[in-house]
């Protein structure tokens, strides 16, 4: 599959695209079981994920937090706001630090929406992260949490087609 | 506002990215960009205002035509930025798609009991 796209199609947004070669009803899965999201979303090479409550009902809270080998923890909480079945989440984010010297990361909410598309056994994947202001995206962006990382290159051309 | 902020607001519109991407293959002046982008001059004038206040690019004081030249290092650092966002994603996509690799396999063997 080809890597994910990020994009930032407006000042406080910033919007990821990936394809998945799997139908809708396992991505969908690997998204809202535990179990599945604790095998996959666990942010950084030598992270893992303790708490991992989910909630697929509208009005519904979840809490995932994040653990490094040497003990740092941050999570996100959060509630859903929408949920349709193997098409759409949409769910409020909040971060708590922890312990973890990552900055602030905005203080207010940024709302999250992820949605699931397949055409032909192939599932598009599409999320967009708005933040509360631009000040709550700075402190997201200004943060050490994405220091170190090994990067794949991204071309100019890539970033700019939003 | 940070500049980088700033940089991020600037390519948040269309005809600016637009104006960027061009400018990656050389210098332009305002009126090249008028006849590329079939815009008023005025328009033009302000979406390089926005790119210029934001650090993006730079015009030329020195010829006439006030060329408009690309600044680089400020595009490297939001370029940067989207490199360490999509990292982090691609980290976890990958780990997904092996996930659902077995899952695939796992309702396959399930289908032929």
């Amino acid at each position: 599959m080809k890597p994910a796209e990020v994009s930032t199609p407006s000042d406080r947004e910033v919007l990821v695209k990936r394809s998945f070669d799997a139908p809708v009803n396992l991505v969908w899965q690997a998204y809202t079981e535990p179990a599945l999201m604790r095998r996959w979303l666990t942010a950084m090479p030598g992270w893992t994920m303790p708490v991992c409550e989910m909630a697929t009902h509208v009005g519904g809270k979840y809490r995932w937090r994040w653990r490094s080998e040497d003990g740092q923890e941050f999570g996100f909480t959060g509630e859903m706001l929408e949920v349709a079945l193997h098409s759409k989440i949409v769910h409020t984010q909040i971060y708590d630090p922890g312990g973890c010297d990552f900055g602030s990361m905005g203080g207010e909410p940024s709302i999250i929406t992820v949605t699931f598309s397949e055409t032909n056994g192939i599932t598009n994947v599409a999320t967009s992260i708005k933040f509360a202001s631009q000040a709550d995206r700075d402190a997201a962006m200004s943060t050490g949490m994405t220091d170190g990382m090994e990067m794949s290159y991204q071309s100019l051309d890539g970033v700019l087609a939003a | 506002m940070t500049r980088l902020d700033q940089a991020f607001a600037a390519l948040a519109d269309p005809t600016r990215r637009g104006i960027v991407v061009r400018l990656a293959r050389g210098e332009a002046s305002v009126s090249d960009l008028v006849g590329l982008f079939s815009l008023t001059q005025p328009t033009i004038s302000s979406h390089l205002k926005v790119l210029e206040s934001a650090g993006l690019i730079s015009r030329s004081r020195v010829a006439q035509s006030r060329p408009c030249k690309l600044e680089t290092k400020r595009l490297k650092a939001v370029t940067d930025w989207l490199e360490k966002v999509q990292g982090i994603w691609e980290g976890n996509y990958k780990r997904l798609d092996a996930l659902l690799d077995e899952l695939k396999q796992a309702q396959k063997t399930e289908r032929k009991k």
